[in-house]
């Protein structure tokens, strides 16, 4: 009994040393999760892609192809290069690789070739000027919505015989009048009967041709800004402006687009004489005409290169009724697809507009408008300068979009020494807030289980809003990550221009994900939790 | 607390090497040997023991463990091949003391061990970020990573203090089982996790699997053995 008495109190002392508390080994085991690290992206961009009537987010899905001169440092939120992106809640959210240093003095510029079904197909440039966050709007012109100045016309171009040799000739002709100035301009294409429309792989088109056409009358801001950024590009240090512009498409009914045509004989009466060629016509007013005589271009974009050329043919000019002039143009086989009429200004200034923000804080839209001319962009959050660069002389009309009102003023940009707009004082009610988000997921004992998330950005406006109120940008994203319990526990940001006790929506947006939230604001700090349903929760 | 605990026992392997000695002196009988072979939570291997006095033998060993699994993980997304390898070696030099002569043993002295048990886990498949989405995003394997862990003990020399059952090289028969239990002081367990890839971060949990196994600073000494005396 006694030995057994000893071995009792051997093994209790065993355990009693050995008993290790087992609780933090086996939470560390329970808790286990892999987290994944994305790298942080210095500068993002956050493009609002709007319908450019409603003014709301475009909801089809929005296929963007980067190019231009830091179009291959692109990347996504998860750093790799991208040439293109889809989103399908009108926001785009991308970086620019850390490589790219951009500041005022040096821009990255990359070039937004945005498409979507229903929608014309546009082309912007950005101009990135600053790390962090930059933010920009794209309008979108809805095919059967478009704004004023932007005319969009779907016609028969007739058909054609099994070898595609059409039967009549093709005539689209399109025009548009200035809401202002009443002014009627149009643009107009002939193609002889006879002809054979080609793809760029050398196809005939065969059956019924289809003809689309849209016309951008340069009295109207919204079509100028439509007009595709590349045909209104500069020439060498010359900046072009508009007189009229005109994308013309011709498809079969296999969806064949034609990029050239071969002719024969004569179209609408008027002499065609060599083989291959076919006639734009451009109606414009006689002395708009008569002061610019010298100085007219022809500017189109080529289908199969997207390349901008210049012509600088004379054109044939016939006087029409109303103090109107219709310019006709022999053109080669090569069709086009977008074309302007165009002068270009050899003298442009370079030019910084200063702004006094008077209590105004965040990121406003701004928009330089002339006949034919149009610049826009976001005067960021952080800063008080907008650098604008090759501006034609003359004075501009300078709109600046505040959260409770428009501002417009007209300055000559060239001229002005020091050009400045001052903004009125946000009203009383207006503060900015500083708000902190706790993130949880929808299943409570899970977390998101990422580091950051770069590239993202906060929309927020109204819930109790009228139709077309913009989205605007907050600023000042912050993501903390809690390294203890390896999640990404919530964020904080800035809303400017918001009122306490007013409800607002705001949402969280990156990779194509738009992650929504009413929140009403309750001062110069709002704290509210979000609750996410992604699959970064783990 | 641990300091005293650590001083203490090696000054019970210090007092029984050296009684050992002295009571060699006083003593006068025939030295015995054995050889053994044990296996236990110190790994397979063998010892010699060989008796200083009648109540005291030394003994001497060696004992080795390697294990190496693996397989796959794939009861979360994306599944994980994982790999693992232990490695114990360990050289011993221990006192026993009989104080009834029987088989009763009060046991102390060192170690000297390595331990570490290495293991890494890679991602076995593609992981899709916004699955079914417009910007779906796939990542292979390369890119998610790999993470690799370490346990070791910086402590190799490490004061043991035990009991036990068997006397090698005592009278009787000359094939004894014999039994050890005890505890060595080998100080925490230190891990390193190291990882590349995306999943890189996962290895700042490192800090709350050391805080678990701060708590493990015995080491616990259980062996079975079989010896034959083979000088009488």
């Amino acid at each position: 009994m006694k030995l057994l008495r000893t071995l009792l109190l051997i093994l209790i002392a065993f355990f009693a040393v050995t008993s290790c508390d087992l609780t933090k080994i086996e939470d560390a085991v329970d808790n286990f999760s892999i987290v994944i690290g994305l790298e942080p992206i210095n500068t993002s961009a956050t493009v609002v892609i709007t319908d450019a009537v409603t003014g709301e987010l475009v909801n089809a899905k929005v296929e963007t192809v980067f190019s231009g001169a830091n179009g291959s440092d692109v990347i996504d939120m998860y750093s790799d290069p991208i040439q293109q992106a889809e989103v399908d809640n009108g926001v785009l959210n991308f970086g620019l690789s850390n490589d790219v240093e951009a500041d005022e003095n040096n821009p990255a510029t990359v070039s937004l070739r945005m498409s979507a079904p229903g929608y014309l197909s546009v082309t912007r440039n950005v101009e990135i000027s600053q790390t962090g966050d930059n933010s920009y709007t794209v309008s979108l012109v809805r095919r059967d919505n478009s704004p004023a100045g932007i005319e969009v016309s779907n016609g028969s171009g007739g058909t054609t015989d099994v070898n595609g040799v059409t039967s009549e000739d093709v005539t689209v002709t399109i025009s548009s009048t200035a809401t202002e100035t009443n002014e009627e301009t149009g643009a107009s294409l002939s193609v002889p009967s006879g002809s054979v429309f080609i793809t760029g792989d050398g196809t005939p088109l065969t059956g019924t041709l289809r003809t689309e056409a849209v016309f951008y009358n340069a009295d109207e801001p919204a079509a100028v800004s439509a007009v595709q950024s590349e045909l209104l590009a500069n020439s060498g240090d010359s900046v072009a402006t508009m007189l009229g512009a005109v994308d013309i498409s011709i498809k079969d009914s296999n969806g064949n687009e034609a990029t050239s045509v071969q002719t024969s004989g004569s179209s609408a009466g008027k002499a065609v004489s060599n083989t291959g060629d076919y006639i734009v016509n451009f109606i414009l007013n006689a002395n708009t005409y008569s002061e610019l005589t010298q100085v007219l271009r022809l500017a189109y974009i080529s289908p199969t290169t997207a390349e901008r050329f210049i012509i600088y043919k004379v054109p044939e000019v016939q006087q029409l009724d109303n103090g109107r002039v219709e310019l006709r143009y022999l053109l080669n086989s090569s069709l086009f697809r977008s074309m302007a009429l165009v002068y270009f200004s050899e003298q442009p200034c370079n030019s910084t507009l200063s702004i006094n923000r008077n209590g105004n804080e965040g990121t406003f839209e701004y928009e330089i408008v002339e006949k034919g001319f149009f610049r826009s962009g976001n005067l960021q959050a952080d800063s008080d300068k907008i650098a604008l660069r090759n501006i034609t002389r003359g004075t501009k009309s300078i709109r600046i979009k505040l959260p409770h009102t428009t501002i417009e003023q007209s300055i000559d940009l060239c001229g002005t020494g020091n050009p400045t707009i001052e903004l009125p004082s946000p009203p009383p009610a207006l503060i900015d807030s500083e708000i902190s988000a706790t993130l949880s997921c929808t299943n409570p004992s899970e977390k998101v289980r990422v580091t950051d998330i770069p590239a993202a950005s906060i929309l927020y406006r109204e819930s109790n809003h009228s139709p077309g109120t913009p989205w605007r940008v907050a600023s000042n994203l912050t993501w903390n990550y809690d390294e203890g319990t390896q999640a990404l526990t919530g964020g904080s940001f800035t809303a400017t221009g918001v009122e306490t006790g007013t409800e607002y929506v705001f949402g969280v947006t990156y990779d194509n994900n738009f992650e929504k939230t009413t929140l009403t604001i309750t001062g110069q700090q709002t704290v509210y939790t979000a609750v996410v349903d992604t699959d970064i929760c783990d | 607390m641990i300091s005293k605990t650590t001083t203490s026992l090696y000054l019970l392997a210090v007092f029984l090497f050296s009684s050992a000695g002295t009571l060699s002196a006083q003593d006068n009988f025939a030295n015995r040997y054995a050889l053994g072979l044990n296996a236990g939570t110190t790994g397979i291997g063998g010892e010699i023991t060989t008796n200083m006095t009648k109540k005291i033998a030394i003994r001497f060993g060696l004992n080795t463990l390697s294990y190496g699994d693996s397989g796959i993980y794939d009861d979360d997304e994306p599944s994980v091949s994982y790999s693992g390898d232990l490695s114990q070696t360990n050289f011993s030099l221990l006192a026993d003391f009989y104080p009834k002569n029987r088989g009763f043993k009060i046991t102390a002295g060192l170690y000297y061990q390595n331990f570490d048990i290495a293991a890494s886990a890679v991602p076995n498949e593609a992981y899709t970020f916004n699955e079914g989405a417009v910007n779906e995003k796939v990542f292979g394997p390369e890119r998610l990573g790999q993470l690799d862990v370490l346990v070791t003990y910086p402590r190799k020399l490490m004061p043991y203090a035990g009991l036990g059952f068997g006397n090698p090289v005592g009278n009787g028969s000359s094939l004894k089982l014999n039994m050890s239990l005890g505890l060595m002081y080998s100080g925490a367990p230190e891990l390193t996790m190291n990882g590349d890839g995306l999943i890189s971060p996962t290895t700042d949990q490192a800090v709350n699997f050391q805080e678990g196994l701060n708590e493990f600073e015995w080491f616990p000494v259980f062996n079975l053995g079989l010896s034959y005396r083979f000088i009488n």
